[in-house]
């Protein structure tokens, strides 16, 4: 299914292959192929604990898989640590949101452009020209990604942002880093449905508007059905299922491995 | 998988161990063996001074050891370097020479305490300031917990620390108010003959270093039975393994928290007095260099690991002794922090291992 | 307000020259721990990392300035731009080596710098409180190497505890005749003194606020945060932790390489562990990562140091008399300071972590968790 698949779409912007990574003597991710076609937007489900969020954080950077490779645009980034795929174009969201607390919204979204910044030591002292256009241009942008994510409060505390703004926030921070690929860890987790309807209608705006692919753990499975290119299942470490979002809602194995409870949504 | 692991020889496993070590473990165990090889031709050039340093360094170790033990016992149930330990462990020896002095706040109680009293007097003496000591220590230990760092516990880590400087800075300075900024002589109550003499007349163990032995050896057996066997020691077990569940287990963690920090302050105590009359003299400023030494040992044997705590200190004390012969005093600090840094940055987890390693939290 | 505060610093020496007072020589001293604070703040306050050595970067400098601006290297005759006239007054060249004062201080920032990031490199992947104790540890054996630095394989590279005298005065050597105490800075007038100093301070000050409001500074707290988060955003957090150890540690090393020129003779035990808290002392009092707080705590500590503490040891004193107690008129107060910093510490950590004039984020970082009444720390994952 696969192959046929990979024929279809030419552009490949991410691909595993047969990632694997055990803790201890677990396994959590079991020879894992997978890949993202370039602008699209594919999810990864499956039951608590079935690997999803450690093979996001193996693509991220912050764990190693203990065998198996990434490439992104063509090149292995394995061996990478996680600043070099972010400044590749690799960002991310966390499920446990993990802002930077006690710095202004602006400034979350400011550091998030870090990568893109060339201001250097000695310029940022001296305050040269260069640097000050670059730090005002910045501040723009930031304030810009803060309006599209739907922000207000600028200068307010990350940690005394309301629940959903802080997801907001997150999603503007990785958005500040230009990712090519997006990585968003349950994003609408512990939403009510409007702000759920919202941000999923952001994740599609993503896709049009800066051309971004996305892959998405989620567990509301009308985010996943209604946005999804592809769906990637995963239980106890392994890919159980692919497929188009109706293929997969309808495969038994998936079924099964839910226990038809959270299919019915 | 256990049969064949079983079934491999020796040699193999070995071989198996040295392909999977880091470039680092090897650095080590390669330096280490040529600094033993050096030893050893020391010891075959000169065998008695050798092994008179060697027993020298065992019993610094046991003084060591028995603060090294405090550090670890504190890291291990509250993730604290105590840094006042050091500290307490110098009043501990100023408790014991006031004691020996028998005078105390302008009153005195008996004559002091002298080399040229009797035997039975000088044993009176010396198990009186022990044990006083040790309940002194004990309580400023259990004190200290309770006003500067109970209040804490919920803080950022390096609030803690910086709380505990503050507090060895404190003591310092409550034993620099006490007796002065000199050095101050212990009595000369046990003595500096050789036990072996008669065996042996090139190998010299003094009379004072079977003691510092005889008294570290009960305090041992005693924690340890007290750790391994009574209800307080194994509640203070489960705290050290998951406070939140020991709680829920109807465990009185704040006064487990506090028997941990009276059980280092009475170690710290005895370590304190028998500090002084080995080496017969002590200092306001003591604690800083005993206590980073004790730490050391500490982290080297693996931090909030009992035994390795012991180990340590012993090993710290060997290193030491053999350091101040064979390559000079003044060189000795130096390389005992040397050690601390290089086991700290290579090997955190010492050599028998941390208590959070167990716990699978020592990386992050 | 900062120019006002700028305006009196500069007739400060007129002031003190009106009132007929002895202040310029505390107010020296005051400026150098002014600096060591700022570039403590740098590792502490913003980046995050509790370093407890920091008094060997200021040891460094001192004996940057120490080596080659004095006679100490005796064996050789060396002299570049230095106040001093070239020819002793003998006729003969001078022995040692004697280089400008102010090219000292680059060398000396320079020098500190390699070394912030030499002892910053083994900590970078230690937990905070183990990072403490390294930083410590070396702390602790860099003064102690200057003692032994007498006989390096018979080498003399330090003098150990007898420690490098005679250490060049800067200077200014093309002035006029007339500016006699700025061509060659002397020990009576503390005024060219004073303005050094003064310049010091004021260019820490303004690089640190240029580096707080920097894309390097919003590394700093992004990685004190959250590591693994800043890591995820593209924060290189080696070099960011490395560049907050040899910004700081330049500091220090200006710092020291002033003291070393100022004092005359240093020593290594002048370099205790003791600086190294009051130094963070300064930092903590002020407000860990507020650029003034922390100038404040290092002028409050000092201050007690050198008008407080000798005050009451006058009072203490008084009373000891009255009451005609041998213990309190013999008491020698400022003996205890460090009890008192000390206490401070302690109190300042159960009472306002934040410090005097907080920095708004280290306040939420500190009471994080106060609310939380639970036994249990809270867990970071």
């Amino acid at each position: 299914m696969s192959e046929a698949r990979k024929e279809e779409v030419p552009n490949i912007i991410f691909e595993a292959r047969s990632i694997t990574k055990v803790f201890g003597g677990l396994v959590a991710v079991n020879a894992v192929d997978f890949y993202i076609p370039q602008g699209g937007i594919v999810s990864l489900i499956g039951p608590n604990g079935a690997g999803k969020t450690t093979f996001f954080n193996m693509v991220s950077g912050l764990l190693r898989p203990t065998a198996g490779s990434f490439f992104f645009l063509g090149q292995d980034v394995t061996r990478l640590v996680p600043h070099r795929r972010a400044q590749m174009g690799i960002g991310r969201t966390f499920q446990n949101i993990r802002l930077f607390g006690t710095m202004s919204a602006l400034d979350n979204v400011l550091t998030g452009m870090h990568v893109r910044l060339r201001g250097g030591i000695v310029g940022s002292i001296l305050g040269t020209p260069g640097v000050r256009r670059e730090e005002k241009e910045a501040r723009e942008r930031a304030a810009d990604l803060l309006k599209f994510v739907g922000l207000r409060s600028r200068e307010t505390f990350a940690k005394n942002l309301p629940y959903g703004d802080q997801r907001r926030l997150e999603i503007a921070r990785a958005l500040a880093s230009e990712p090519k690929l997006l990585l968003l860890d349950e994003p609408t987790a512990g939403m009510n449905p409007q702000e759920t309807a919202r941000l999923t209608q952001l994740i599609g705006r993503l896709k049009e508007e800066y051309g971004i692919s996305v892959l998405l753990i989620e567990h509301e499975m009308r985010v996943v059905m209604s946005i999804s290119d592809w769906v990637t299942v995963l239980d106890h470490g392994e890919k159980i299922s692919e497929g188009a979002p109706a293929q997969v809602r309808v495969d038994p194995k998936v079924i099964e491995a839910y226990l038809g409870t959270a299919m019915t949504g | 998988m256990a049969t064949t692991q079983e079934l491999k020889s020796r040699g193999a496993v070995l071989l198996d161990d040295v392909r999977s070590s880091s470039w680092q473990s090897r650095i080590a165990v390669v330096i280490t063996v040529a600094l033993l090889v050096l030893l050893l031709i020391q010891a075959i050039k000169d065998p008695g001074q050798f092994f008179s340093q060697l027993l020298v360094g065992i019993t610094n170790g046991a003084i060591i050891a028995l603060i090294a033990l405090g550090y670890t016992l504190v890291y291990g149930i509250i993730e604290l370097i105590n840094f006042a330990h050091g500290d307490n462990f110098m009043i501990g020896s100023f408790v014991g020479l006031t004691v020996l002095s028998g005078t105390f706040l302008g009153l005195s109680f008996f004559a002091p305490i002298t080399a040229e009293s009797g035997a039975v007097l000088k044993i009176f003496g010396v198990i009186l300031a022990l044990v006083i000591a040790m309940v002194v220590c004990g309580l400023i230990n259990v004190g200290i917990e309770r006003v500067a760092y109970k209040p804490l516990r919920n803080s950022p880590r390096l609030a803690v620390l910086i709380t505990a400087i503050g507090m060895s800075f404190i003591l310092q300075n409550l034993g620099l108010i006490w007796k002065g900024a000199s050095q101050i002589p212990f009595p000369d109550l046990i003595s500096d003959d050789n036990v072996l003499a008669g065996i042996t007349y090139t190998v010299f163990y003094r009379w004072k270093d079977l003691f510092v032995i005889l008294v570290t050896m009960p305090l041992l057996v005693g924690l340890s039975y007290f750790i391994q066997r009574t209800k307080q020691g194994k509640a203070m077990r489960a705290v050290a393994q998951d406070k939140e569940a020991a709680a829920m287990m109807g465990i009185n963690v704040n006064r487990t928290i506090s028997i941990t920090f009276l059980l280092g302050g009475i170690l710290a105590g005895a370590s304190g007095v028998m500090f002084g009359l080995f080496n017969g003299t002590t200092v306001f400023n003591l604690g800083f260099r005993q206590g980073l030494f004790a730490f050391t040992a500490a982290v080297l044997g693996g931090i909030g690991n009992l035994t390795g705590a012991v180990l340590g200190g012993l090993v710290i004390g060997v290193i030491g002794s053999m350091n101040d012969q064979y390559i000079g005093v003044r060189w000795t600090d130096i390389v005992i922090f040397t050690v601390l840094i290089l086991v700290l940055v290579f090997r955190p987890r010492g050599l028998l291992g941390d208590r959070s390693a167990v716990q699978g939290g020592g990386q992050q | 307000m900062p120019v006002g505060l700028i305006l009196l610093a500069l007739v400060l020496p007129l002031i003190n020259g009106a009132l007929g007072a002895d202040l310029m020589f505390p107010v020296i001293v005051v400026a150098i721990y002014v600096m060591l604070a700022l570039g403590l703040n740098i590792v502490v306050g913003f980046a995050g990392l509790l370093d407890l050595g920091f008094v060997a970067f200021y040891a460094l400098g001192a004996y940057v300035v120490g080596w080659f601006a004095s006679t100490h290297f005796n064996e050789v005759s060396f002299a570049f731009l230095s106040a001093l006239p070239a020819q002793g007054v003998s006729g003969r060249e001078l022995p040692g080596i004697h280089i400008s004062f102010w090219l000292l201080l680059l060398v000396a920032g320079a020098f500190t710098a390699l070394w912030g990031i030499i002892i910053g490199a083994p900590t970078l992947r230690l937990r905070g409180d183990y990072l403490a104790i390294v930083t410590l540890g070396f702390g602790e054996i860099i003064p102690r190497f200057f003692v032994n630095g007498d006989n390096i394989f018979g080498y003399n590279l330090t003098n150990g505890t007898i420690g490098i005298k005679g250490i060049d005065p800067p200077g200014l050597p093309f002035l006029p005749n007339s500016l006699n105490t700025w061509r060659q800075f002397g020990t009576l007038d503390l005024d060219p003194w004073y303005y050094t100093i003064l310049i010091l301070v004021l260019v820490t000050i303004f690089v640190n606020i240029r580096l707080r409001d920097s894309r390097l500074g919003r590394a700093w707290v992004a990685v004190r945060e959250d590591e693994a988060a800043a890591a995820a955003m593209g924060v290189n957090t080696t070099t960011t932790k490395l560049w907050a150890y040899a910004l700081g540690a330049v500091f220090g090393g200006l710092a020291g390489a002033f003291y070393g020129a100022f004092i005359k003779s240093i020593f290594p035990t002048s370099f205790s562990f003791n600086i190294s808290v009051l130094v963070l002392c300064m930092v903590i009092l002020g407000g860990m990562g507020n650029i003034y707080g922390v100038i404040l705590g290092a002028i409050l500590l000092q201050g007690i140091n050198f008008y407080l503490l000798p005050e009451v040891n006058g009072w203490v004193h008084a009373i000891g008399d009255a009451l005609e107690s041998p213990l309190l008129s013999n008491a020698d107060i400022p003996k205890y300071n460090y009890f008192l910093f000390g206490i401070l510490l302690v109190m300042m950590m159960l009472l306002r972590p934040e410090g005097v004039i907080p920095n708004r984020q280290r306040r939420e970082e500190l009471h994080e968790g106060e609310e939380d009444e639970s036994v249990v720390e809270p867990t970071h994952v």
